[in-house]
């Protein structure tokens, strides 16, 4: 009973730490069915929405909650590849927690390096929508500004309304101090750009991947979440807009 | 095909590559798989953006480029024995519109309705596209002796 308290704790904590970090909801459930079987628990029933776990084996029960994920791929693999080595008999219970623990310490790439990607991330899809050079680098630029009050916000512990839409309002108002440099710059190809690390893309896109998959209600979740994150952007992106259109006579 | 285009093309696989990478940096991709995530990125750009610009209309664009490109990941997870969330998360990153919700959020909220729902439909119609498309490469049955990439 011990031994299968300890063994559902650890499928828990591994569904958790997949879903946290990216994972996708049908991937998650099956991932944690695999591992339940290969720690041997009984009658063991698991139900994953996007940002819940439900697991129960026999009389035994846990519940987790997620708030919110951060996309971590590499934790993604490496719980994988523990997947694997449980299934294959070649971990124990007890290593497998430590594995566990050192994924999680995981660390994200360093702010340096996430600066310099997330400014020539910007910088491309500015070019890539059409944009020219001067669009490039100011949307490198923006990128740079961006993913620096990212970082400050997340260790601000901010949470989504405020560094969505702050940071919608930082790229909107970098633009146009850009443009008001250069005259003639496409701001609104320069504003997309320098928005992509911040929309719900591929949550939109997952969202649909859920319904495809009979998983409505995950689904629905991230449906919402991805509406709500776009809404954020757009009032960000607005108020910026009207207010420069008000004041200083500028329309985009 | 002139040369002019040739050059262009070559310029839009560089970039969306380098757009691909840079987003798999931000989501923790582990290096060895850079390469890799990039080019998935790229091929799906490519493709898509060949065929808009030969007058394809996004959505089926879309649909027709996130099929090489999701067969591509599921190729680099049996030969990089990696889950192929990484590969087809940061590949389909350029083609997943963001901006497209984005630019129906904004129009909705500046009152421009007929610019909103044209907008929204057309992001529906993509991210239903992608997430087909995805469903139909990954569902295709693979020969038995490469049976263990998940």
């Amino acid at each position: 009973m011990e031994q299968d308290q300890r063994a559902l704790e650890f499928v828990m904590e591994a569904g958790r730490t997949l879903l946290e970090n990216g994972a996708e909801v049908f991937r998650v459930q099956q991932t944690m069915e695999i591992m339940a079987q290969s720690l041997g628990v009984q009658a063991f029933g698991v139900y994953v929405l996007t940002n819940g776990i439900f697991a129960s084996a026999g009389q035994l029960g846990e519940v987790r909650y997620l708030p919110g994920a951060v996309v971590h791929l590499g934790r993604v693999e490496r719980l994988n590849a523990l997947s694997r080595a449980l299934a294959k008999g070649e971990v124990g219970l007890d290593e497998a927690f430590e594995r566990l623990n050192e994924i999680r310490a995981l660390p994200a790439a360093p702010p340096a390096a996430r600066l310099l990607a997330c400014g020539v991330g910007t910088g491309c899809f500015a070019v890539l929508f059409g944009g020219g050079l001067a669009e490039g680098l100011a949307a490198l630029a923006i990128g740079l500004l961006l993913q620096g009050m990212l970082l400050v916000a997340g260790r601000a512990g901010m949470n989504k309304i405020v560094t969505h839409m702050g940071g919608a309002a930082l790229v909107a108002l970098a633009a146009l101090f850009c443009r008001a440099l250069a005259p003639g710059l496409a701001a609104g190809v320069v504003i997309i750009g320098g928005l992509m690390p911040l929309t719900p893309g591929i949550a939109l896109t997952m969202s649909i991947r859920d319904f495809v998959n009979g998983d409505y209600l995950s689904g629905a979740i991230r449906l919402l979440d991805a509406l709500l994150i776009a809404g954020f952007l757009a009032c960000g992106v607005g108020v910026v807009l009207g207010l420069a259109r008000l004041f200083a006579g500028v329309v985009l | 095909m002139t040369a002019q285009t040739l050059l262009q093309a070559l310029g839009q696989l560089l970039l969306s590559g380098l757009a691909t990478l840079s987003f798999g940096v931000l989501f923790a991709v582990p290096v060895r798989h850079y390469a890799c995530c990039a080019a998935t990125g790229a091929a799906g750009w490519v493709v898509y953006w060949a065929l808009t610009a030969a007058g394809l209309g996004p959505a089926l664009a879309s649909l027709l480029a996130v099929i090489p490109l999701a067969g591509l990941a599921r190729f680099f997870a049996v030969w990089r024995k990696a889950p192929i969330t990484i590969f087809l998360f940061c590949g389909i990153f350029p083609l997943v519109p963001g901006a497209g919700i984005y630019y129906t959020a904004y129009y909705f909220i500046r009152a421009e309705n007929a610019l909103a729902l044209a907008k929204g439909a057309e992001t529906f119609k993509i991210a239903v596209a992608l997430a087909l498309g995805i469903a139909v490469t990954l569902s295709l049955p693979l020969p038995r002796r490469h049976r263990q990439e998940h």
